[in-house]
């Protein structure tokens, strides 16, 4: 195989030559696909929890101090009206939901 | 019935191997790849599993995996979306490895371990409930689970039955005790997901008395907590929603002042902050607590999640709360919730009934006689051969009380993260000296971190005022008790600041050899009880190959190493001496 080794080398350097090149715009391209997905496709998800009809995002139901708290309370699936403790349902899942990664 | 378990992708992956009901390995994927925490996939962890068990993968009948990622995903998108547009930069860093792995995971199983059966993905906090209630003493058992966060939960209450397991009530993020507790870390100037554990080292120097602790009405200023234990947190105190930081600029004006920064001194603030929050962590763990009895009314509770390995809060349990009974997993952190998915998976889903007790929490790699000569030996190190057991015994405890720092490596390795006597560094606990000793020479802590003192069970009660009888969770090193007051002079080189001691207490029957080594110091120096450390250079994970544990000795100025049934002496093989110090990490 030694015959082959001034090739294969040239094509290593080749190689590494190229990844040099590419790897900015790779990072380049990476960084403008994850803008738009933010921009555009985060953006237009706020915009239509902000819009809907009291709604609220799910990360910002609670609120900035105690009493407002205590406002927002019937955001939670609460018994009582002293507790912030959701009631989850006691339903048993099929054997498929198990094997779901959501 | 094989089942493997798995976790990762946050923070301590880990893997664990149940064969008909039983773990018979687990282990997280730090002490192979030497990165603390490391959340990468436990692929060397998953190796060891098999190689454990003596099985390929394709005998493997199922993986557990212990969260729905799609779940947390949605949760994160959420976040984004909540604080748009201010949450690029976050968005931007955690993306790449959405889309390329943690999105992914069946086919990640497949291309990393050639798995094509079938993978079950469980909830975060039913894998840590689980990993808490089946390996339990108890048939029934009540469960609380409080960490950071899993997909959308951050505490949860349940109910444990025979094999059947229930999550019933549940806070979700971003309120959190977890994060709360992470954010006074960042703030005392400490490493998140890292060092909780010195914040509450650093608590014992605050002032404990709510009505005297500057900080401590201030702490419950940002929780609005519920006498059911039920909280919401104040957001305006926290970032950690929307961005890397997690308190906010108010946060850092109610509590005086701008985050410590690492280097900069520990002052009477810091502590007393420290102090604030363990007190509020308790009060809201303990309302917990009490409000769980009252739905189940069962005498007995597990805890999981990282909030369950804080030992100050844990060692009050029973005196706080009406249960009776408490065990907590030994690997109660996402670490330990790989174990939780499998066996989840194997009683609850697949119907079969409970035979496994985690009372043995040897679960690790180790190494025979032969494996360790031989590494001895193609190295070129000068050691020695114990003629016996007994010799051992006599020799090593000779040493512990002549006040020379022992490098221990027995047996298999420990499951999660504290060294039980398989991967320590033992010393005199019966040198008030000695924590000034081991500090200079060896661990180079902070002054305000203890350092642990193990046991035998039989005689915890004589040195620590504790529960009667003594927690099972006490042998995993989760149990914070008073030292008594008779003891802490003659014990100060494991007594904290506020006189308590988080004690190991150890059974003869999950460690023969080390149990009979601390008789053994007993009887030498008339105290039974050792100074047990992590084995590791400062900032690493925990030993775990005899050439890591050499490496150790040989960078420190440990004295001598008990590498099952040889001794090799520092003295003896100077050239290979190096100074760990200048590599230390956090
Ligand atoms: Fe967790």
């Amino acid at each position: 195989m030694q015959p082959n080794g001034p090739i294969r080398n040239l094509l290593r350097k080749l190689n590494n030559g190229l990844l040099v090149v590419l790897k900015p715009l790779q990072i380049v391209n990476n960084f403008l696909f994850l803008a738009v997905a933010y921009f555009v496709g985060v953006g237009i998800s706020s915009l239509l929890y902000r819009m809907g009809p009291g709604k609220k995002m799910p990360a910002s139901t609670a609120s900035s101090s105690p009493s407002e708290a205590k406002s927002l309370k019937a955001d939670a699936s609460t018994d009582t009206t002293d507790t912030y403790w959701r009631k989850l349902p006691q339903v048993s899942r099929e054997r498929n939901a198990w094997l779901r990664p959501f | 019935m094989r089942i493997l378990g798995l976790g990762c992708h946050y923070h301590d992956a880990s893997a664990a191997l149940l064969i008909d009901g039983q773990i018979v390995a687990a282990v997280d994927e730090e002490r192979f790849t030497r990165m603390k925490h490391d959340p990468s996939f436990p692929q060397q962890a998953v190796e060891y599993c098999l190689r454990q068990a003596g099985i390929g993968i394709d005998d493997l009948d199922a993986i557990a995996f212990y969260e729905k990622p799609l779940v947390k995903f949605e949760r994160l998108l959420s976040q984004h979306a909540g604080h748009y547009p201010f949450t690029f930069g976050t968005f931007r860093k955690a993306m790449p490895s959405w889309i390329t792995e943690k999105l992914r995971l069946r086919r990640l199983v497949k291309k990393k371990l050639g798995f094509e059966g079938e993978v079950f993905f469980l909830d975060h906090h039913l894998s840590h409930a689980a990993g808490a209630f089946y390996p339990s003493p108890f048939d029934e058992a009540a469960v609380l689970t409080v960490d950071g966060v899993g997909e959308w939960t951050t505490t949860a209450l349940g109910m444990g039955r025979g094999t059947r397991l229930e999550l019933t009530h549940e806070i979700r993020f971003p309120d959190s005790i977890g994060l709360l507790y992470s954010t006074v870390t960042a703030y005392l100037g400490f490493t998140v997901n890292n060092s909780e554990y010195k914040v509450m080292g650093l608590s014992a120097y605050g002032e404990k008395n709510r009505a005297r602790n500057p900080y401590y009405l201030k702490m419950r200023e940002v929780i609005d907590l519920k006498a059911d234990g039920s909280f919401r947190l104040v957001r305006s105190y926290f970032d950690y929603e929307h961005a890397e930081r997690m308190p906010s600029k108010k946060f850092c004006d109610l509590f005086g002042g701008p985050p410590r920064k690492p280097e900069e001194p520990v002052t009477r603030r810091h502590e007393d902050v420290a102090a604030a929050v363990q007190l509020v962590t308790e009060d809201a763990v303990f309302a917990m607590l009490r409000e769980l009895h009252r739905i189940t009314q069962c005498p007995n509770v597990v805890l999981s999640g990282g909030v369950a390995l804080n030992s100050v809060m844990n060692g009050k349990i029973l005196s706080e709360t009406p249960f009776q009974n408490v065990w907590i997993q030994p690997n109660s952190g996402d670490g330990g919730s790989s174990m939780g998915a499998a066996l989840f998976v194997y009683h609850a889903l697949m119907g079969n009934p409970r035979s496994y007790r985690l009372e043995n929490p040897f679960l690790g790699p180790g190494y025979t006689s032969q494996e360790v000569e031989a590494f001895l030996q193609e190295r070129g190190i000068v050691y020695h051969r114990f003629p016996s057991r007994e010799a051992l015994l006599q020799d090593t405890a000779r040493r512990i009380a002549e006040n020379e720092i022992v490098g221990w490596f027995q047996g298999r390795a420990e499951w999660g993260p504290r060294a039980l006597g398989a991967r320590s560094i033992l010393s005199n606990a019966g040198n008030p000296e000695m924590r000034d000793i081991l500090n200079l020479k060896v661990k180079h802590r902070e002054a305000f971190r203890p350092f642990a003192p193990s046991v035998c069970a039989e005689e915890a009660a004589t040195y620590f005022e504790c529960d009667t009888p003594l927690p099972p969770a006490a042998d995993f090193m989760l149990m914070v008790y008073p030292v008594r007051p008779e003891w802490r002079d003659r014990l100060a080189a494991v007594t904290h600041v506020d006189g308590s001691g988080r004690l190991q207490a150890v059974q003869r029957a999950q460690h023969p050899l080390y149990y009979d080594l601390i008789r053994a110091v007993g009887e030498v120096t008339g105290v039974g009880v050792v100074i047990n450390t992590s084995f590791n250079v400062r900032g690493e994970p925990i030993v775990a190959t005899p050439e890591q544990a050499y490496r150790c000795m040989m960078g420190t100025a440990i004295d001598c190493l008990v590498l099952e049934e040889f001794l090799i002496l520092r003295s003896e093989n100077l050239r290979d001496a190096w100074d760990a110090e200048a590599l230390a990490g956090d």
